[in-house]
């Protein structure tokens, strides 16, 4: 009687969950449909609002560069360029968000940001299958060497095979890993003329302007404020004036 | 004679010497005249220095309460050197809001002189005698005084008593962001009396208008349920954004002052006499532009909308010589204007070395087909292998349909001939040359269409508590299987283990059939189970097998005195009944033994605690 009762609730809670995740799903998707509609009418504005309440609904490459193209319209370039670099984030295929970026890049006279070798093969697939290759290689490689002792399998060369393969590819996607990390802490400057701060205060001397799309990182935060590293220098700016690429 | 020749040498010399200077000096040109500078003195002068006056006025002077009147003020000043007060002094009834500013050059005598005039929209709700008293204004950095002009607003004025004003009417109001469209100034004649428009300003944000297709016209309109003449001025405007776009017109009213050409159909009366400057404004017309569907987009799409059509390509000639350059000419065709058609490219194909294409002039409309131009490509065939002219794409956005159309320029059939001069290696020279395309031009992509990619969040995989979580489960499993094999290992060295717990288990289950035997009266079956119970408790400690043990086997491992005494008896019977009844025919039973139910079991239960 309690095996069924169990059976029945965990099915009841699977169903709810299904449910869930399809009505956000929908729901996700009905603001896109919302947000392109006032795209091709020309409602830029109402346009970046759907776009961004389908974002918290589901965070999707091809509403990011959307949402992109919509602020691109609205002149707002630091928006724009965070969010096709959030695309890229999300599916590091997406021919269109890099396309974007380029074009507002050439467009600007803005740089791409400065990545480190590590980063740069992080963003070579897209940004969450590092973490899986990397844990599929370390329990690849770890189950086919205590695997055989533990069945008293006979011990064989595709055994070995496979342990190395899974420890070659662990270690080979280490970097990357740390890639992604690392990267998580860039940013893109949001307003023109952003005044980047020697110290945390809004009475601070200026150390630069920054403009709209210029690429930071992000290195500590202190209250309203954070610390950042530009081609222009290091310096504090506020924090809503900066959009990071990974928001936490 | 030396010295005859000496002065022979000398005179050529210095002959040939003065030559020289001669050539040395140019001949002095006559100054050429500045023709920009000719140009601005053929103008008549600017009458910029007469005492500047300023006029105003109510149009209509009477009103009825809410209905609209134009309060115009005029001076004899550009436009840019008049600096009006940032309110007007109107009294407190009277809504004034700013409407249209706008300047033109009256021909007064030998010149020209500025005349510019500002519009307000005034309403009052409330009937009364209303006055705009007199206000200054700056002109050429003096003040001038507006004088006073009174409006009268009462409810028993003749209603038809309305502001002049032109009328916007656009051919379509729904639009995509590049579609061309006519848009008409009208000005309805008055008691059928036409009079021209001048410096006619088309005004709306997000619009282009074409200067170069305005035709102007006098014909007769449909106006308020009848027919009556009007002047038309008639421009080509392109939206170049989207939204609902507002347009308006502006224009001096200026009697018979066309100001250029003008067709006139139909009979009208224009009226003789100077003409009276006045500026005019119009009602908005919205237009409500969309984007174009990025979906279905073709190639060869440069921006044509319309409805284009090609007719079939034509060459100067279908035979020539490898290397040469061939002609080939194209007639596109649209129910719009071309002369701002980005043609298409021709496309770099191995074999051709191709031009970018040059409009060869225009050709007409006739028989129900649309005017067009004629675009000329210009060709190199660098092989003498080819049998056609490459297909050229190209495609157009139909706004009737609302979906993209392949207009492609197809190939023509012709026949390369080789020539001797041309090497192979001049034609892999320009075959290189045309085969280097020039660098991709970048554009925004179009919007997409779906989501795409989700992810359930930003923050990378493995900064998420869950997914370190999750590594928990093969270390647990791994942990696991660790356990279980120190286990197995230990098992293996210590069989009796093993053997002890099976013969637990055993004799448990050996003991529920025993007790159900003896609840059922079973008297066969329960000695046989008794026996087997006792045989499976002492097994493990020789080890042997269960059914090889015999009564003093078990006997061997009660203590001495449970032996002798009852425990052993009750042992001794249960292996006699059951020899006798495997071993003997007599088909006898001990039915008392089922009254030994609880001694067999405490023995059972001494021997299991030993295990």
């Amino acid at each position: 009687m309690n095996q069924r009762l169990f059976a029945i609730g965990l099915a009841g809670v699977g169903m709810a969950m299904t449910s869930l995740t399809g009505f956000c799903e929908a729901k996700g998707d009905r603001l896109f449909r919302a947000g392109l509609e006032s795209y091709q009418t020309g409602q830029f504005v109402e346009a970046a609002q759907s776009f961004r309440a389908s974002l918290s609904n589901a965070p999707a490459a091809g509403t990011l560069v959307n949402l992109g193209m919509t602020e691109w319209r609205r002149g707002r370039t630091g928006a724009a360029i965070l969010a096709w670099e959030q695309a890229l984030w999300v599916d590091a295929f997406n021919q269109p968000a890099r396309n974007n970026l380029q074009f507002a890049r050439e467009s600007t006279g803005l740089d791409a940001p400065r990545l480190e070798w590590y980063e740069t093969a992080s963003t070579w697939l897209p940004t969450n299958s590092w973490a899986w290759i990397a844990v599929l290689g370390m329990w690849l490689a770890l189950g086919m060497i205590t695997l055989p002792t533990v069945f008293r399998w006979r011990r064989t060369s595709w055994h070995q095979t496979l342990a190395a393969l899974g420890l070659g590819i662990f270690l080979l996607s280490l970097p990357a890993h740390f890639g992604v990390m690392t990267r998580s802490h860039l940013g893109f400057v949001l307003e023109r003329k952003t005044p980047l701060r020697l110290t945390p205060t809004a009475e601070a001397d200026d150390v630069a302007t920054l403009v709209a799309g210029e690429p930071v990182r992000q290195l500590r935060v202190q209250g309203d404020y954070a610390f950042v590293s530009t081609r222009s220098g290091s310096g504090w700016i506020e924090r809503d004036k900066l959009g990071l690429l990974c928001p936490l | 004679m030396s010295s005859k020749i000496l002065l022979l040498v000398a005179t050529i010399l210095a002959d040939g010497m003065l030559s020289v200077g001669k050539a040395q000096v140019p001949p002095q040109a006559p100054p050429q005249p500045n023709p920009l500078m000719q140009l601005m003195l053929s103008q008549p002068p600017m009458d910029v220095t007469s005492p500047v006056t300023a006029a105003a006025s109510f149009d209509p002077p009477a009103v009825r309460p809410g209905q609209k009147a134009i309060y115009r003020i005029t001076l004899n000043a550009l436009a840019s050197n008049v600096r009006l007060p940032e309110r007007i002094p109107a009294p407190p009834p009277l809504e004034v809001q700013p409407s249209v500013q706008g300047q033109i050059l009256k021909p007064l005598g030998n010149s020209l002189q500025p005349f510019t005039s500002i519009n307000y929209e005034v309403r009052a709700n409330q009937a009364g005698m209303f006055l705009m008293p007199a206000f200054y204004v700056e002109a050429n950095g003096r003040q001038v005084v507006v004088p006073a002009a009174g409006l009268e607003v009462a409810t028993d004025v003749d209603a038809s008593e309305v502001a002049r004003q032109l009328v916007v009417q656009a051919e379509r109001t729904n639009l995509y962001v590049g579609e061309q469209v006519t848009v008409q100034v009208l000005l309805p004649a008055v008691s059928n009396n036409v009079e021209s428009v001048r410096e006619i300003q088309i005004n709306g944000d997000g619009l282009f208008v074409d200067k170069g297709a305005i035709r102007q016209t006098i014909g007769m309109i449909e106006w308020k349920g009848s027919q009556l003449p009007a002047y038309i001025y008639a421009a080509t405007v392109t939206p170049i954004s989207a939204g609902a776009l507002k347009v308006s017109a502006q224009g001096f009213a200026s009697g018979r002052d066309f100001g250029g050409p003008i067709v006139i159909s139909g009979q009208v009366v224009i009226q003789g006499g100077t003409p009276q400057y006045v500026l005019l404004g119009s009602e908005p017309v919205t237009l409500n532009v969309r984007m174009l569907p990025p979906e279905g987009e073709l190639p060869g799409f440069k921006g044509a909308i319309g409805q284009l059509s090609c007719d079939p390509p034509r060459l100067a000639t279908n035979t020539v010589k490898i290397g040469e350059p061939l002609e080939l000419w194209v007639a596109v065709r649209a129910d719009v204007n071309l002369s701002r058609l980005v043609p298409p490219d021709p496309p770099r194909v191995k074999g051709w070395q191709s031009f970018p294409p040059i409009n060869r002039g225009y050709v007409g409309a006739n028989r129900g087909t649309n005017g067009g131009i004629i675009l000329a490509y210009t060709l190199i065939p660098v092989s003498d292998e080819l049998r056609s002219t490459p297909a050229i794409p190209f495609s157009a956005f139909d706004p009737k349909l609302g979906k993209f159309v392949d207009l492609t320029i197809p190939g023509v059939p012709i026949t390369v001939l080789p020539d001797p001069t041309y090497t192979n290696s001049l034609a892999a020279i320009e075959l290189v040359g045309s085969d280097r395309s020039p660098p991709k031009k970048l554009t925004l992509s179009g919007l997409v269409m779906r989501p795409g990619k989700t992810v359930a969040s930003l923050e990378p995989l493995q900064a998420q508590g869950w997914f370190g979580l999750m590594q928990v489960l093969p270390v647990l499993l791994f942990g696991g299987l660790w356990w279980w094999d120190r286990r197995r290992q230990y098992l293996e060295r210590h069989p009796e283990i093993v053997r002890r717990r099976r013969a637990r288990r055993e004799l448990r289950r050996v003991r529920r059939q025993l007790h159900r035997a003896a609840r059922t009266g079973s008297v066969v079956d329960f000695t046989q189970l008794g026996v087997s119970a006792l045989q499976i408790a002492c097994a493990p400690h020789f080890p042997a097998n269960p059914r090889a043990l015999v009564c003093g086997d078990v006997l061997d491992l009660l203590e001495a005195e449970e032996r002798h005494g009852p425990a052993g008896e009750i042992v001794r019977r249960f292996f006699r009944t059951a020899d006798v009844k495997n071993f003997s025919n007599s088909a006898e039973s001990d039915g008392k033994l089922l009254g030994l139910v609880q001694g067999l079991d405490a023995i059972l239960a001494k021997l299991e605690a030993r295990l």
